[in-house]
This record gives structure tokens, sequence and C-alpha cells, in this order.
């Protein structure tokens, strides 16, 4: 996934979750601030599908190292919750 | 690492850094533009789809604000606004700026002031290696009321051989030389010091060598060391200075050194000089016998605690007592004190005092400033309601009103900061024969940082009361009526305000009455002679002089001095009345039971030419004053003052007895008494004194005495042209009236009580400025109901007397707080006052009326104003 504004964000994890899980703005952009000021992503003005200033933002490098520690975490997470959930098969 | 980073990032963003609010709103509003086209897209109108866009994006303010809350530091960014404000707020009204700046400039300037030398003075460490571990060695005597005096230097030995607890231990006695060679004749203040006693403080000279041990020893080489003043002063700190020579009392001594900086302020005075063997020649005499010479400085080991050393002391004291019981100082203990609290000590009540009462000048200040505060902040009354109609919580308010107040404390702080460090050079200045450490006094780090502390208190004192006050608005009532509500608000505390300003005041004022008081009737106390029209100088004889010259000097120059030109009576004395410490010796009357020295009584020691008693007025009770025929040639003889006629001779005539004199045990036949004066102190009563003609017992310090309508100037040519006959080299130090000298002696005394008066007159200023503008409020508050009273018929001089009867039960009540604080406060100074009472009713009962004056004189104005209220207008407003 290349470059992609706030709206475009929204839309990709609304459609991901099968819409399950919206975003609302007073959440996203804060948190796009936030994941900046920690470096872990990068945005630049560019223009827009219908020929709009927006602005993009993608992964850094910190900020995909990031994604596969949290992957990793949560796989981690999964799998202990999972033998509790299941005593049977971890015995 | 991440956080550090997005912390720095959200710092930067307060100054302007990363996004912009524009480009936030930007970004939003391009989110709106996109989900309309997407639910145009679904089939709605143009209309209905940003309609749509608009409720699903909520209120773009809140979330660009939450944005904005995430780019920067939110608490800052709302202090920077409110300063902001503050400022333009204070911009708005230059005259009340300026006069609360420069009220706070005065209390915080005068607090960081006293606190600089109080710091420097008494909590900064002493200028010494590993200063805590250095104490002084000192001998009391309970029975014989000394006090933490000197030490002998048998029992100085006994300590060195017996002792295990101090890694150091040095010996040194101060002494006066007289400078000669270069120049007129000077007398420097020196010290004699053993060889241990640099190193004892961790001290090195900052050129040159510390003393040797030949050096350090009686008859060895002549050296001395000398301080950096004298260095920058008489060589203008020449590296070639060492191996040059001093002639200090007519011999002549090789520099081998400078002292550092910190040597010479010990121990309290700036010393010029330090010269080695301090147990030299000219003192062997006082060596026998264990007399009180000599002062001794120790370090005690590490890991020895006071506590042990004090035992130890305790062990070798009882030795010593048991083996040197005949010697002077054998019943005495030794005792063990702190360097730091031997130097300051004593000073440390005075001080408090003053730290209190500036104290207290600054809590007048900040409340006369809440009192102007509380005015503005009541006049904004409207903004308020309407800050809280928008939304504003009361923290909100009261945080935007105490950023006003602390803007003003801190500008104010800027300037006292300015004030205190021009205040301090000039106590440096002043102070510098009276303050101990005088030379360390400065505006150091831990001062600053008092003066942000006391700045930060101020700053909130005076904002937070009058905050609450006017944030506890009832938000209908203001916006309805911002006028009368206004100004009646906060009356209680106004008037709370009044009553603890009016109380501390009067505590202050009451202090500096009390120590006045002591000042006077110490000032009118009656020494029992008459320093008026009589002239004093010292004369330091060098000490080569033989006791033949020495005689001779003594016999010829007092015949030389009879016949000085408009001198009425001449005398020579070794001290001078009220001008400095006196010497006490030990005394036996013959024909009764000799006791050992250390069992004997003491009394003070004169040495005294013909007509002393006769130049200073003191009486002659009994017996004749001595005459020229008192030489040498003849017995000794002896004249006694009453107190010590009523202590020995109860009953009997002392005329015709004989007494032991001194430790060196002379006898002298008593053939005169004379009345008693008080010689060291005006405060302490005459002692046992005794004095002995100085043509038989010649010593090489005296003083001449000269009663004589000629202005001092004019004496002192008379009488160093008369010494220069004698012998040229010879100086004449010191000369000056007596008066003045003794005025001298009472400096100190009179530098607290002006310090001490110009805090109580800044408090009273400030307190009847308070009466004024509380009073001010309370004649505009109760503007309506002077009118209707008026209306009424109630004539002018009944309102004024209304306005000023409030005025005075305020009033009444403060000093009444004020008292019971000066009851308390008053106690604590017993120790400086002098015949007076603590408690004393005149002192009380004269400051209050005062105090009570002054405010009905502040109040005035605003009864006056009160007076010309025209009914019609007041009723008019309502």
């Amino acid at each position: 996934m290349g470059s992609q504004h706030g709206f475009g964000l929204a839309r990709r994890i609304e459609q991901i979750s099968g819409h399950r899980l919206s975003l609302n703005p007073g959440t996203l952009y804060p948190t796009l601030l936030k994941l900046e000021q920690e470096g872990y992503i990068a945005s630049e003005w560019g223009t827009s599908d219908n020929n709009r200033r927006a602005r993009f933002y993608h992964l850094t490098r910190a900020g995909r190292r990031q994604v596969e520690r949290e992957e990793r975490a949560w796989q981690d997470v999964t799998d202990i919750v999972a033998r509790f959930l299941s005593p049977k098969a971890a015995r | 690492m991440r956080r550090v980073r997005a912390f720095g990032l959200r710092i930067a963003a307060m100054f302007g850094a990363g996004r912009t609010d524009a480009e936030i709103r930007e970004e939003l509003e391009m989110h709106r533009s996109l989900l309309a086209v997407e639910y145009e897209r679904s089939g709605l109108t143009p209309e209905a789809a940003r309609h749509r866009a608009a409720v699903e994006l909520g209120n773009m303010s809140s979330i660009s604000d939450t944005c904005r809350d995430q780019r920067g530091i939110p608490a800052i960014e709302t202090a920077i606004r409110n300063v902001r404000f503050a400022g333009r707020q204070l911009l708005k009204s230059p005259a009340f700026t300026l006069v609360a700046i420069v009220g706070l400039a005065l209390g915080i300037g005068a607090n960081v002031a006293v606190f600089s030398v109080v710091n420097s003075v008494f909590l900064q460490p002493l200028p010494y290696r590993e200063p805590d571990r250095l104490v002084r060695l000192a001998s009391t005597n309970q029975e014989n009321n000394l006090i933490r005096v000197g030490f002998s230097y048998s029992r100085f030995l006994e300590v060195q051989q017996r002792q295990q607890v101090f890694s150091d231990l040095a010996l040194c006695a101060s002494n006066a030389f007289t400078l000669t060679g270069r120049g007129d004749p000077e007398q420097v203040f020196g010290l004699r010091a053993s060889a241990a006693l640099l190193p004892t403080l961790g001290l090195q000279p900052i050129i040159g060598r510390n003393f040797s041990p030949a050096e350090d020893r009686p008859g060895g080489p002549r050296v001395v060391l000398i301080s950096q003043q004298m260095w920058q002063r008489r060589f203008n700190r020449d590296g070639s200075v060492l191996g040059q020579a001093l002639i200090l009392d007519d011999a002549p001594y090789a520099i081998i050194g400078v002292l550092p900086e910190a040597a010479t302020a010990f121990p309290l005075n700036q010393l010029q000089i330090w010269v080695p063997s301090p147990t030299e020649a000219a003192y062997l005499q006082a060596l026998q016998g264990g007399g009180y010479y000599f002062k001794v400085i120790a370090r005690l080991k590490p890991g020895v605690s006071l506590e042990q050393a004090r035992e130890a002391m305790n062990v070798i004291a009882a030795g010593y007592r048991a083996a040197h019981s005949g010697n002077l100082d054998a019943p005495s203990t030794i005792e063990l004190m702190p360097l730091l609290d031997d130097t300051v000590g004593a000073r440390r009540q005075s001080y408090l005092l003053l730290f209190g009462a500036v104290g207290c000048v600054l809590l007048i200040a900040c409340a006369n400033i809440a009192n102007l505060l509380l005015a503005r902040f009541s006049g904004r009354r409207r903004d308020v309601a309407t800050r809280f109609a928008l939304g504003a919580s009361r923290g909100d308010v009261v945080c935007q009103f105490v950023s006003e107040s602390m803007l003003l404390a801190v500008l104010g702080a800027v300037v006292g900061v300015l004030l205190a460090e021009w205040a301090l050079s000039a106590v440096v200045a002043l102070g510098a024969d009276l303050i101990p450490r005088v030379a360390e006094i400065r505006l150091n780090a831990t001062a600053l940082g008092f003066a942000v502390i006391a700045t930060f208190v101020t700053g909130v004192l005076i904002g937070l009361l009058p905050a609450l006050q006017v944030s506890g608005v009832n938000v209908l009532d203001a916006l309805k009526d911002g006028g009368r509500g206004a100004i009646g608000s906060g009356r209680r505390l106004r008037a709370s305000l009044l009553i603890f300003e009016v109380a501390l005041s009067l505590v202050l004022l009451i202090a500096a009455g009390l120590l006045l008081t002591s000042l006077v009737r110490l000032q009118r106390v009656d020494p029992g002679f008459a320093p008026e029209d009589v002239f004093t100088a010292q004369i330091a004889l060098p000490r080569h002089y033989s006791r033949d010259r020495l005689i001779g000097f003594y016999e010829q120059f007092y015949r030389r001095l009879g016949t000085l030109p408009g001198a009425s009576s001449v005398a020579l004395s070794d001290g001078v009345p009220l001008t400095g410490a006196q010497g006490r010796t030990v005394v036996a009357v013959a024909g009764r039971p000799l006791s050992p020295l250390s069992e004997r009584a003491t009394a003070t020691r004169h040495l005294v030419s013909p007509r002393f008693f006769g130049t200073l007025r003191i009486p002659l009770r009994a017996g004749r004053d001595f005459d020229e025929r008192d030489n040498t040639r003849v017995p000794h003889v002896v004249i006694i003052n009453e107190t010590f006629a009523r202590r020995h001779f109860p009953g009997e005539n002392p005329i015709g007895r004989t007494l032991v004199t001194g430790m060196v045990q002379l006898p002298a036949q008593v053939v005169g008494v004379v009345a008693d004066i008080r010689g060291e102190n005006l405060n302490t009563p005459p002692e046992p004194e005794y004095f002995l003609p100085v043509l038989q017992r010649p010593e090489s310090r005296t003083n001449v005495l000269v009663r004589s309508q000629l202005p001092p100037a004019a004496v002192a040519t008379l009488v160093r042209e008369a010494l220069r006959t004698f012998d040229p080299a010879l100086p004449l130090l010191q000369p000056d009236a007596l008066t003045t000298r003794i005025a001298q002696t009472l400096a100190n005394r009179k530098l607290a009580l002006m310090l001490l008066s110009a805090f109580a007159a800044l408090a009273l200023v400030l307190a009847s400025l308070g009466v004024y503008s509380v009073m001010a409020h309370l004649v505009a508050f109760r503007t309506n109901e002077i009118g209707v009273r008026m209306a009424l018929g109630e004539s002018p001089g009944g309102v004024m007397r209304m306005v000023l009867s409030q005025a005075c039960r305020l009033t009444v009540v403060g000093i009444a707080f004020g008292i019971v604080g000066a009851l308390v406060v008053s106690q604590l100074m017993q120790q400086a006052l002098f015949e007076v009472d603590p408690v004393d009713p005149l002192v009380y009962v004269a400051v209050s009326i005062t105090l009570l004056l002054v405010a009905e004189a502040a109040s005035f104005f605003p009864a006056r104003r009160a007076t010309r209220i025209d009914p019609v207008i007041a009723l008019r407003t309502e």
C-alpha cells in the first residue's frame, strides 16, 4: 500500500474490517499527527483523484519495523490466549 | 527515544514549527468534500450530500482543537496565551502597573538582599577544606563568668600530647604591629599563627610557602605572610615581593608568601599579616600560669564525632586540673565549638530578626497589591461572566487572573534582584567592620533560587484571593448589572487584608520602637566619666626598647605633654574606656591566706599616668591620685575602684593595704579609691578594677588622653610634634575625639536599628496606602447609602464621622492582632534590648496611637469625598 490521504485511510480501514470498524475523523487525524511526531509515518502534500490538494501519508522504515513488531506481539498474544481457550489442544 | 522526539516536535510546534492551523483545517475540509462526493455518487442531491457529510464529520472546530492539542503542549500554550493577555491588561493601565512593580520590587529586593546576607554569613560553609570538621577549643569557667575564652599554652601542650581525636591542631593569637619604613608609620592587625594553622584550615599560600618548623619557634628567623590585599595595595601584585622585608615593630621580617583571601578573613576581620611562632619571647611571661591567651583551632579526624571529641577533651581537662592545679585555667572546662558557630553564632538572632522584619514588609506589600488587584479584577466581572457563559471553568478564570499577578511578581522580582545587587554592595561597604564574613556576601545561586520561590509565592499570594473572590461570581447577576455588585464584592476580603496589614506593621513598629528605646537609654547611661572634649590616640613603642629607655620615654614624654598648648589636662593610659575589650587578671590581698592562682579573684587591670582620673573627670573618693613621684624608684602603689573596695574590703578602710597583683604577683600599696566607671560596655555594670601607675610598670603600648577645647586634628598635630622630639619613627595611631571612638562601638546596634526602622517606616507607608485604598472603595460602595442619608438630613460632619469611625474600627482590630504578635516577637528579641521591658507599655501605647492617627489621616481623603456626594446624583445612579 502506497501513500494514502486521511479519507482514503478511513475508507480502507472500513473496507478491510468488512464495515465492522469505522474511524471517526476526530480520532483519525490527531492519531496521524501523533504517529508522525513519533516518526512512524511521514506525510507530504499531493493531488487527490479529484484534482484537489490533499495530504498523503506513508509508512517510514521505522513504521514498517514497528508494524512487524506489533504483528509478532499480536501473534504471541493470540497464541497464548488460544492456549487458555482450548486447553486440551495445549496438553 | 520516540517519545523524546515526539516531545521535541511538540515543543517546536509551539514556536510555529510543524502543521499550521490552516493546514489542519484544509485537511478536514478535504475529508468533508470527499464524503460529500461519496454521498452524491450514492444518489443524493449535491445539497443533501453536503449536509450528510457535514453531519457525519461533526463539529469541525472541536476536531481541529484536538489536533492542535496533539500538535503542541496544551497546558503551556494556555499559559502563554494567559501571559500574553495579562501583559496586554497591564499595558492598558501603566500607572497601576508601575506602582505594583515598584512595590513588589522593593519587597522582593529587600528580601533577596537580607536573605543573601543571612545565607552568605550563616548558612554557607566557611571557605576552608571540609569546614564542618573544624572546631575551636575554648576554656569556660562558669563560676568566674568566663565563657568560651582563650586557651593557655600549658593546656595546649597537654592537649597536643594526649589527644587522639584531631588530625590537626593549631595555635594563634591576634596581634597589632607597627609598620614603618614605607611612608608614614602605620598600625597593621595580624595574627601570630603556628605553622600548623594553614594546613589545619586546608589552605595554601597563593605564592610562596608556609612557615617552616625552624621559623615557628621562639627566636627563629623573622618571616611574614602577607594578605592578598596588602600584596595588591603595597606591591601591586608583584611576584618579586618574596624575600623583601617588612619593618614590623622596628625589626625586619622577610616576606615568604601571600595568604589566600580566606585566611585573612579569619577569624572575623581583615587581617593584614601572619607571623609565625605565637609563643614568641614577648609572651613568655604570659605562658606561665595558664593565662587565657591563645586561640586554638583543630580539625576532627575522619569518623570522630563532635561528641566523642568533647568526651576526650573532658578527660584531658580533668588530667590537666590534677597536674596543674595552681594554674589560672585549671578549674575551667574545655569547650568545643564548630568553627562556623563560633564565628557567627552570636549574631544569628539579630539577623533573623531583620529577616523576619523584611518578610513582614513583603507581606504588607502583597496585601496592598492584592487589594489593588481585587479592584481591577472586580472591574472585569462582566468579562468573567461572559467567559463562564461561553463554557470557561472557574479554574480557567482563576488561572488567567493569577497569570496577571504572576507576571507582576516576575517583573517586580527582576527589578528587585537588581535593587538587591545594589543594596548588597552598599551593605558590604557599610558593614566592613560590623558584619562577620562580609567579604563573602554576594548574590549567589541559592539567593537567586530563593528569589524565584519568593516570586512564585508572591505571585500566588497577591492574585489567588482576589481571583477566587471575583470568579465566585453569579453569572446572571453580573451580566444584568455590572456596576453595583462589582464594587460591593470582596468587602470582607478587603477589610481582612487591611487588618492584616495594620497588624503586621504594628509588630514592626513596636520592634523598632523597642530597639530605639534601648539605644536611647543606652546612650543616656552615665558612663561615670566625661568623654567630651577629650582627644585620644595610641602609641606603640618598639619591642626593642630596653626597660630603661621605656621608663625614660614615659617620664620625659609625659613631662613634655604637660606643656602642650591649649590642653587643660593630659594623661597616659594602656586602654581607653568604652573602646574595646579590657584585660582581666588575678589579684589578692596581702596578709590574707594566698590561694592558688586558679582560685584567685579576678579584676580588670589598668596602667595609668598621674591625672588620668582628672582628665576623664572621674571623682576620687578617698586617698590620693598618682603623681610623678610614683616611679620605679619607690615602692609600688595602686588605686582601686569602689566596686573593688566593696568586694574586697567590706566595712574596712582599703587605704594603706597591700594587693598582690597579676600573674607576676607584684605587691602594691593602695593609695586611693576612685568612683566606678563603665569601662568595657555601657550595658554591663562596673566590675572590680585596679589602676597601677604606668611610670612604675612601663609597657610598650599606651594611649594619650588630652582634655582640650581644640579640634582633634589640631591636638593630633601637637602630640605628633611632641612625639617626634622623642623618636621620629613613632606613629600616632587612631587619633580621634573620644566621643567619636565611643560612638563607633555603638555602630553595630545603630546599623541594626537603622535597617529595622527603615523597614518599619516602609511598612507604615504601605499600611497607610492600604487604609486609603480600602476606605476609598468602601466609600464608593456606600455612595447610594450616603446619598440617602444626606437626603434625609445627615450633615457632612456626620458622614465624615461615619467613614472615619469605620476606618477606626478596622484599624483597632488590626492593632489588637498586632499587639498579640508583638508580645510574641518582643520576647524573641529580649537579648537585643537594654533596660527595656519587652512589654514596655509606653512603647506599645505610643506606637498604637501613632498607627491609629496615621490610619485616620489616610482615611480623611475618602471621608471628605463622601461628604461631597451629591444626594441627587447618588440616587439617580441607583
